[in-house]
């Protein structure tokens, strides 16, 4: 249906159907003149997964919106010679009023939106490159997106650079995080990861804008990611279709600058939290309920969200979104309120929430609350024990302060001879003694990490919390399996 | 002695209450007593243990003394996204 071709243009899109009694066909061609100067020759190039993305949606919008019974789109790339074609729509409609006016409606959309540039070589022997939407080259088709924002002196070049370099993850594609999402897309932060294991249903929709109904039953990591790449083109935008897990949310945070929760229910997010503790990792949080949200920022050092509730409260000890309500516009404000926080924070500048603030946001009344909450000294995740070792993890990462933990080594013996690990003690897992072990924290320590995370599993399914696995291992931590 | 409060709720507390502020004059002389008081009179439903309270714009322990004059704001957790 939309195509990109470095071939000439030079046949129908589109057959013949009885019922059809308007065919229109657009073709745009390279033209002699453009703003003054005399053109010889186009170069269009394209990136062509994008572009044959947003052709694809351009086609289905025109499909809701007018009456057709077939349509199609193809776009030129490659070197054209004047007189050449570098874009043909065909449409076919029952009437000529429907036809004239989705074809006129296609070119204008693809124009503007689908990113291919040209380069115009004029008779002077001078190039110039038009962006798509007419900006001036590819370079200052993306300044020109942030134009507006970079006035801002608080952001200017050098924020904008900053943005650019940042890597966001938004957990949960919900009412919260399709606001984030969408600002923090628009803002330009430059590599963004969505991470969600749900499927767009109905019931989402009336709060979830960046799907549409006929997204139903697709993944909504990945529906999110896709417009996400339409609506910016300059960003890098990924899709992780798994569920938050102890397991994993290490190894999510670990190329991160700054995570969003945008999840709903208190397991995934005191999971954030604990991991924003240990990993330094800032972590914007919010929640909503009826007509209210709050919103904090968590930082590496507290206070957390255990410094408030010790103990993540029961999934059911208050209603969720399914049960109580919730209208659209208030997680549009709350995620919206997430991704300044956010920003604020990337750019690093001055006012941004403390740590410790919650920010309470009544959307009836319009009243905002600022309330302050103090680090306990006895916080499990966030007070005096070594912030690394707290469960819910099993594993602790090599670059972490292994000092902290008793070290030990449950390699055979045999294993020790070929590389010897200094710095743990030695209880091999063939004559393992769980009472032998000493106080904790423990770290449990052999080859690659796998021996060590199944005795540390064990170990805490039988009642010793304080334990944990080196991940990779002896090998990982000396180099020889570095990747 | 009684003491002349004004109480705020928020989120589920607000919605058990029907209302989100009220001026109040109680005997109860800490936040776990004012919300215990308030949780019979007006049936709130949710875990005490579940709630926690602030004066002025700083959380306090639910034991920490009240003063005439004082707004306590009562916060049930949240997860809603």
């Amino acid at each position: 249906m939309f195509g990109i071709q470095s071939f000439p243009i030079g046949h129908d899109l589109l057959g013949s159907a009885a019922a059809a009694g308007a065919r229109v066909i657009f073709d745009g061609r390279v033209r002699d003149l453009n703003e003054g100067h005399a053109v010889e020759a186009i170069e269009y190039e394209a990136y062509e997964p994008l572009a044959s993305a947003e052709g694809t949606r351009i086609l289905a919008e025109a499909r809701d919106q007018f009456a057709l019974i077939d349509l199609a789109c193809v776009h030129r790339t490659g070197l054209l010679q004047l007189g050449d074609v570098a874009i043909r729509v065909e449409v076919l409609a029952r009437h000529r009023k429907e036809g004239f006016a989705a074809c006129e409606w296609i070119v204008d959309e693809v124009k503007r939106r689908v990113p291919i540039w040209k380069k115009e070589r004029y008779s002077d022997g001078a190039t110039h490159w038009v962006g798509a939407g007419d900006a001036d080259d590819p370079s200052s088709a993306e300044a020109e997106f942030y134009r507006r924002q970079m006035r801002l002196p608080e952001v200017g070049e050098a924020g904008q650079a900053k943005l650019k370099a940042a890597r966001v993850w938004v957990v949960g594609a919900g009412g919260l995080g399709c606001p984030a999402l969408t600002y923090l897309a628009a803002a330009g932060v430059g590599h963004l990861t969505v991470v969600d294991s749900d499927v767009v249903e109905a019931s989402n929709l009336h709060r979830q804008p960046l799907y549409a109904y006929q997204d139903r039953g697709r993944k909504k990591a990945e529906v999110a990611a896709e417009k996400l790449r339409g609506q910016n083109p300059f960003l890098t935008v990924r899709a992780l279709t798994e569920r938050l897990t102890p397991e994993n949310v290490e190894r999510l945070f670990e190329r991160a600058d700054l995570v969003i929760d945008g999840t709903d229910n208190f397991e995934s997010k005191f999971l954030l939290s604990d991991a924003a503790m240990r990993l330094d990792v800032p972590v914007v949080t919010a929640s909503l309920y009826q007509w209210e949200g709050q919103v904090q920022i968590l930082r590496s050092g507290g206070p957390c969200l255990r410094c408030l509730w010790p103990e993540a409260p029961a999934a059911d000890c208050v209603g969720s979104c399914a049960e109580v309500g919730v209208l659209g516009s208030v997680a549009g404000v709350i995620g919206s309120v997430q991704a300044q926080v956010a920003l604020m924070e990337l750019l690093g500048l001055p006012g941004n929430l403390a740590s410790g603030e919650v920010v309470l946001i009544d959307l009836c009344s319009l009243e905002t609350r600022r309330l302050r909450a103090a680090r306990r000294s006895d916080c499990v995740a966030c007070g005096s024990m070594p912030s690394a070792a707290f469960p819910p993890s099993l594993e602790v990462e090599p670059t972490a302060d292994l000092s902290a933990y008793r070290q030990i080594d449950i390699r055979e013996l045999q294993e020790l001879a070929i590389q010897p690990y200094v710095g743990a003690a030695s209880m091999p897992t063939s004559t393992f003694d769980p009472n032998a072990l000493p106080e904790g924290p423990v770290l449990l320590v052999c080859q690659h990490g796998v021996r060590s995370l199944r005795v540390t599993k064990w170990l805490r399914e039988n009642g010793r919390q304080d334990v944990w696995s080196l991940r990779g291992g002896v090998a990982l931590l000396t180099g020889e399996d570095l990747v | 002695m009684s003491y002349r409060v004004t109480v705020r709720y928020f989120a589920a507390l607000r919605e058990q209450r029907g209302i989100g502020v009220e001026s109040l004059e109680t005997m109860s002389d800490t936040p776990a007593r004012l919300f215990e008081e308030m949780a019979e009179v007006h049936g709130l439903k949710l875990d005490p243990s579940l709630v926690r309270a602030a004066i002025g714009d700083e959380f306090v322990s639910m034991d920490r003394p009240l003063m005439d004059g004082d707004e306590i704001v009562f916060l049930p957790p949240m997860a809603g996204g």
